[in-house]
This record gives structure tokens, sequence and C-alpha cells, in this order.
């Protein structure tokens, strides 16, 4: 039952314009960035040779597209998961699936599973452009792999948390709005400079990945952050079934 | 099933919001071959009653039996005998006809091999075969009406709960799904919303009222009779519904009533020409249509 979710939903995506406009924007946005990144790196190439400096193009080009790409999730989860539950109950179709044979958790997993996958390809091209790079250069496969699964755990983490905010409204734009909030306050939280508040911090967990430093402290961050949402979302669906 | 088979009990359903009670104490039987009607104005409690019988909400008191099997402990077993039509029918529009089926039938639990030929069987029977590849989205109220029982009956459910179906069609349109809910089989219960006089007149067999979240009338439509007479010297309303054989007198006009009936019309023809009322005209109403309105306006 969660694979015909995840499938109904990934179709709903994919027929469309809004998600291939958004995505496309996206990959634009980021594409223009890395280029910048590596012009800014190849002007500056011989200095560092000169200075024998240990950055190369890993740290110069990919990690920032990279991290870029993080917070085009953040944004585009939003875009794409806002209408998951929130559409379902504004247009009527919650009764469908409420007088189907589907547990919540099976719905909650199916419509996660859902935006997770057609965000994933924002991932999926953001590494393409970075091996792309590495064709003509040295790239740290180990750094790579680890900036891969920050990438997945952030994409978890939004796509969760959008879902969550998506159960608690029948508005799809005020779930946007609410994810947007939660998502960009883990973003910058510990811009204030707050150290206690960077334990909150989504940047402060998933720069070592970033780095390509895998910590179980970073993975049990993003672990609970995307657990707690699916449980909330699951209750909100009990809740809606008139269970609790 | 045998025409006549219980196929869904609700026993003593009721469902409480906080403080506020959306419906209490509602008893009913769907049997197979059987078209029900639930009427009531707006906040009657009519769609948590729905709601509650197909699943979608679960009672906080009484229990739901669906062929047998408690719909609140056994959700995956009894569900996949109930299709549901709600108020709006449940489209996605922007996935087609055939995608839309699909899926209501893949929720049910049929594999992609029934889900395909549950499809084209439903498409057959509710003459949509040319609208497969259509965009849910551009079509018709009534089309997407026609595409949405579809989808409650893709899985071939034994009950069917429909909310207002005829509701927002133009006449042609709602003339063409009462014939194709009239025609959904002797095997299959059907418990419809409606405010319409015509969807009761031509469907039901039974009509539950709701008001203020309690069934206030249960009639069996067609076990009456009713009559229309005329009195030359009427006595007063009271003293002819005291007649054995009359549930309900409503008087008209110049010495007209309209009776309920509940024994024989010729016994109650026999009673009235005894008493010295100047009977002049009994006319048995071959259809239940004064009752009917009666109802409706009681709703």
């Amino acid at each position: 039952m969660i694979g015909t979710l995840l499938r109904h939903e990934l179709r709903r995506h994919y027929a469309g314009t809004g998600v291939w406009l958004a995505l496309a924007s996206a990959q634009l946005l980021l594409a223009w960035m890395a280029f910048a990144q590596l012009e800014i790196y190849l002007r500056i190439q011989p200095r560092l040779a000169a200075l024998a400096s240990p950055l190369g193009i890993t740290d110069l080009v990919t990690t920032p597209t990279l991290a870029s790409t993080a917070l085009a999730l953040l944004l585009l989860a939003p875009l794409l998961g806002m209408g998951a539950i929130a559409a379902e109950r504004r247009s009527g179709r919650m009764a469908l699936l409420l007088s189907s044979p589907v547990s919540p958790l099976a719905l909650a997993l199916g419509k996660w599973l859902g935006q997770l996958v057609a965000l994933l390809l924002v991932v999926v091209l953001s590494l393409s452009m970075a091996l792309v790079i590495g064709l003509g250069s040295h790239l740290d496969a180990g750094r790579l792999a680890a900036s891969a699964l920050g990438l997945l755990l952030v994409a978890c983490l939004a796509s969760a948390v959008t879902l969550w905010f998506s159960s608690l409204v029948d508005q799809p734009l005020a779930a946007a709005a609410l994810s947007w909030g939660l998502l960009l306050l883990l973003w910058f939280i510990d811009s204030s400079g707050g150290e206690s508040l960077a334990v909150l911090s989504l940047r402060s967990h998933l720069e070592p990945l970033l780095q390509g430093l895998v910590s179980l402290r970073s993975l049990a961050w993003f672990a609970v952050l995307t657990v707690a949402p699916l449980v909330l979302t699951v209750l909100q669906l009990r809740r809606l079934e008139g269970r609790d | 099933m045998e025409r006549g088979d219980i196929l869904l009990q609700g026993e003593e359903l009721g469902r409480r919001d906080g403080p506020v009670a959306r419906l209490r104490g509602l008893d009913l039987e769907l049997r197979a071959g059987e078209v029900t009607a639930l009427l009531g104005v707006n906040g009657a409690g009519k769609s948590t009653a729905l709601a509650l019988l197909s699943g979608a909400l679960r009672p906080t008191r009484g229990r739901v039996r669906v062929l047998g099997l408690d719909l609140h402990r056994q959700p995956r077993q009894a569900r996949r005998h109930l299709g549901l039509l709600p108020e709006r029918p449940p489209l996605y529009p922007e996935l087609t006809v055939d995608e839309n089926l699909d899926f209501a039938a893949r929720l049910r639990g049929l594999d992609r091999r029934q889900a395909r030929q549950a499809r084209r069987r439903v498409k057959r029977q509710l003459d949509l075969t040319a609208f497969g590849r259509r965009l849910a989205g551009r079509l018709s109220r009534g089309m997407a009406q026609r595409v949405g029982i579809a989808q409650a009956l893709v899985h071939e459910p034994e009950v069917v709960i429909l909310d207002e179906p005829t509701a927002g069609l133009d006449p042609a349109q709602a003339r063409e799904l009462r014939q194709l809910i009239a025609g959904l089989g002797d095997g299959r219960a059907v418990l419809m919303a409606t405010h319409l006089l015509q969807d009761v007149e031509q469907l039901c067999q039974q009509v539950i009222i709701l008001r203020e979240g309690r069934p206030v009338t249960r009639e069996r439509l067609g076990e009456g009779k009713g009559a229309r007479i005329h009195l030359q010297r009427p006595p007063a309303p009271g003293e002819l519904q005291k007649l054995p054989g009359i549930t309900r007198v409503t008087e008209q006009h110049d010495g007209w009533f309209e009776l309920t009936l509940e024994a024989p019309p010729e016994t109650v023809a026999r009673e009235l020409a005894l008493r010295d009322w100047g009977l002049t005209d009994f006319i048995q109403h071959r259809h239940d249509t004064e009752r009917l309105v009666n109802l409706m306006v009681e709703a």
C-alpha cells in the first residue's frame, strides 16, 4: 500500500507543470552558482598552487554548491509537499483515503516517501553536476558520499516537517508558510551566535557531513527531526479519523 | 448476497467532539437490494453519520458491522466491502479518469492486474469507456459525479454510501444518475444522503430523518399507504385519527384530508362510511408521494 501511495504521489507531482518549473528553476540557480564558484576557483587556482594550499576544487566549488543545494531543498520541500494532506482535506478527498483500508502509518509513510523521492531529483542532479566537475579534476569521493548522505538527510527532514504541517491545516499555502518558517529557523538559528543554539542548528549538523565527517551525533539529530514530525503526522491522521 | 440480507448494521452510533454531540443513538440496518435515504437539514448530522458508517470517522459510541465485520476493530477487512462517494467526487484533477480509477482500486486492496480489469468493467458499467484518458479536472459536474460513483464501485463493494449524489446536477444528469443508482443490483445496499424528493421517491425503500444529530423518524416506504378523502360533515382531525388504521391526518381545505394508513385502505374506508361524516371521496394513493412530501418537510 505504501508503494501505491508513493507512486501516486510521484505521478501527481510530475503530472503538473508547477513542479517541473520549480525543479528547473532550482537547478538553473544551482548550476549558475556552481559555475560562479568554478570561475572564482579557476581565477585563484595559480595563487593556491603557489602557496601550496590544501584547498582544492572539492572545498571551493563542490562543497559550496552542495551547501546551496541543501538550502534549495529547504525551500523546495514545502512547495512540493504543502498539499500532501492539506489539499486532500480541502478537496474532500481525505474521506476516500480515511475510508479505505490504509492505516494512518502507511498513509503518512506513502505520502512522505512520495515527497522525498520527488525532492531527490534535485539531489541527484546536484551530485551529477559535482561529478561532471570531477571529470576534469580530482574529487574527494568519500567527502562527496558524505555530502550526498547529508543532502539525503536534509531532504528527509524537510519532507517530514512539511508533511506534518500539511496535516495540521487545510490550506496548502499555510502549510508551506509554516514549513518554511520552521525549516529556515533551523537553518539560521545559530546565526545569533549563541553556542547553546548550535545544537538545534541544521547547518551545524550538516557542515561536518559536507566536510566528509559522518558523526553519530549528526545522524541522530537528523533522525530525531525526521521521525518526530512523521510520528506527529500519524497522530494527526488518527485524530482526523476520530481515534484520539 | 440474497435480496434482504443485512449487509450493514449501525448500533447506537454516536459521535461527540468535546461538548458537541454530532450524532446520537443512530440505529440502522442496510439490506441487500435496498436504497436507504438519510434526510435532514444542514447540520442535522447526515455527513457525520455517513463518515461513521463509511469508516472515515470513528464513533465515540456504538459500533458498525459490515457483513458481520466490526468496522473499527477489523477496519482493513470491513472497508473492502464499502464504497463511498463523498459530497464532492474525490478526484485528482491533474490525473486522468483511468489513473483516478486505478488509484481508488489499489487503495481498496486490488493488485495491479485486478485494478486494471476492475477499471475496464466499471467504465463499461457506467458508460465511461470513452473518457479514460481525459483529465479529471476537465470533466463536467455530471461526468465527474459519474467517475466518483465509478470510484466507489470499482472494487465491487456490497455497501455503497453516497453523499448527495444528484446535488448540483441538471435534471437530465440527475435522472441518468438515478437510473444508474437504481441499477446497482440486488446484491448491494445503498445509503444516500439527499435533499431531493425525486431521489427518495424513485430510489428509496427506507427513509431515516435526522434532526440535531438524532434520528427522529424512520419510515419503511411502501409498507404504509396513503389516501385522500372528502367529508361533507368533517369531524375534528383528532376524531379522525382515533379511527383504527389511521396513523396520521393532515387537514387540507373544504373537507379534504390526507390520511396515512397502517390498515388496508378498504377497512378504513368501511370505518369512515359507517360514521355520519358524509364520505364522498376516498382516493387511495398508489404511491407514498404525500407521505414523502410530509417527510421531506419534516426533515
